[in-house]
């Protein structure tokens, strides 16, 4: 058990490395299943594309006004 | 056997991606057979591998006949996303100059030295700690690109990519292992940052797409595997703006921190 839980600690810091990362996209799949669910599957596709590369966007804006 | 288009792309971006792994671990492994003993740091390595490939078949072969494949793809497109924008990300801030390149020789010293501080085992005796650092960089970078393996294995619209990325990564480990072999040196000369930004993209967009597919997203295009393309393509422009528009960051930062040393 403990080898799991080490296992899911290091995918965890691995992961949220950065953290606006991790939420942004987890944030942007939440709002495609919600599209998609009620019947917009056809413009999901490019809104899709449109918020992940928002979601690069800003976690590299976050960085340099971090530096 | 003939390959799809996009199954050709999941053997490059199985490939590269292991690559990057793949020579990372072999820095670790050469540090410690040159230090230590090569009969440790090649056991190691070994037994790293052996239960890198234990992981993949028992939770390859598991996770395909539990999980109904919508949500499977879902899962794996989701994580695929998550680690190629790690790795674009962070290719985007070196390609920027906003941060280090990584120096597989600076990094080679430093284990060297590591490892020489380490107490040496009596002559004959086995070297347990030769053996546990090279297990141990073999599995964590290998564990890497067992998840990268298994994310192209599981996540495409049929299971014949298991083979493509399998394909893709033994032959990463090959040419890896042989320039090793020849040179004797870490591998300096690989374009580390080239290799990341390129699979990065490639996880991204491939990811977009299964993650779409998983939650039923009607890609434009017939068929709608050919919308991989596009994604690549429109993440590859993102990508070039961004590294323009950091790069531009930067140099205004350098010409004010002159300005600021000169008055």
């Amino acid at each position: 058990m403990n080898y799991l839980k080490a296992a899911a600690l290091w995918l965890y810091d691995f992961l949220a490395e950065d953290n606006l990362l991790m939420l942004g996209t987890i944030a942007s799949l939440l709002l495609l299943i919600a599209l998609v669910r009620l019947g917009g599957a056809e413009y999901a596709g490019p809104l899709f594309f449109v918020l992940i590369a928002a979601v690069l966007f800003f976690s590299l804006r976050a960085e340099v006004v971090k530096k | 056997m003939g390959l799809t288009a996009v199954q050709w792309g999941v053997v490059i971006a199985a490939f590269f991606a292991s690559a990057v792994e793949f020579v990372e671990a072999f820095t670790v492994v050469l540090a410690v057979g040159v230090t230590r003993s090569w009969r440790s740091s090649l056991l190691g390595a070994l037994a790293a591998t052996a239960t890198l490939a234990v992981i993949v078949a028992v939770f390859g072969v598991s996770l395909l006949s539990i999980v109904p494949i919508e949500v499977l793809r879902f899962v794996i497109g989701a994580l695929l996303m998550l680690f190629g924008m790690k790795w674009l990300r962070k290719s985007i801030l070196r390609y920027s100059h906003l941060k280090a390149m990584r120096d597989e020789a600076a990094l080679y010293q430093r284990e060297i030295t590591t490892l020489e501080e380490e107490p040496r085992p009596s002559p004959g005796a086995f070297d347990s700690i030769g053996f546990a650092v090279s297990y141990k960089s073999v599995l964590l970078e290998g564990l890497e690109v067992a998840f990268i393996v298994l994310s192209f294995g599981t996540g495409a619209r049929n299971e014949a990519n298991w083979l493509p990325a399998i394909i893709g990564a033994a032959a990463a480990a090959l040419l890896v292992i042989l320039a090793g072999v020849i040179l004797r040196s870490p591998l300096e000369r690989v374009p580390e940052n080239t290799l990341k930004f390129s699979v990065g993209l490639m996880l991204v967009s491939y990811g977009t797409f299964w993650a779409g597919e998983g939650m039923g997203v009607e890609w434009p295009g017939s068929p709608p595997d050919l919308s991989i393309i596009g994604l690549i393509v429109g993440y590859s422009l993102v990508s070039y703006l961004l590294i323009r528009w950091l790069s531009s960051v930067h140099q205004q930062r350098t010409a004010a921190r002159l300005q600021e040393t000169t008055q």
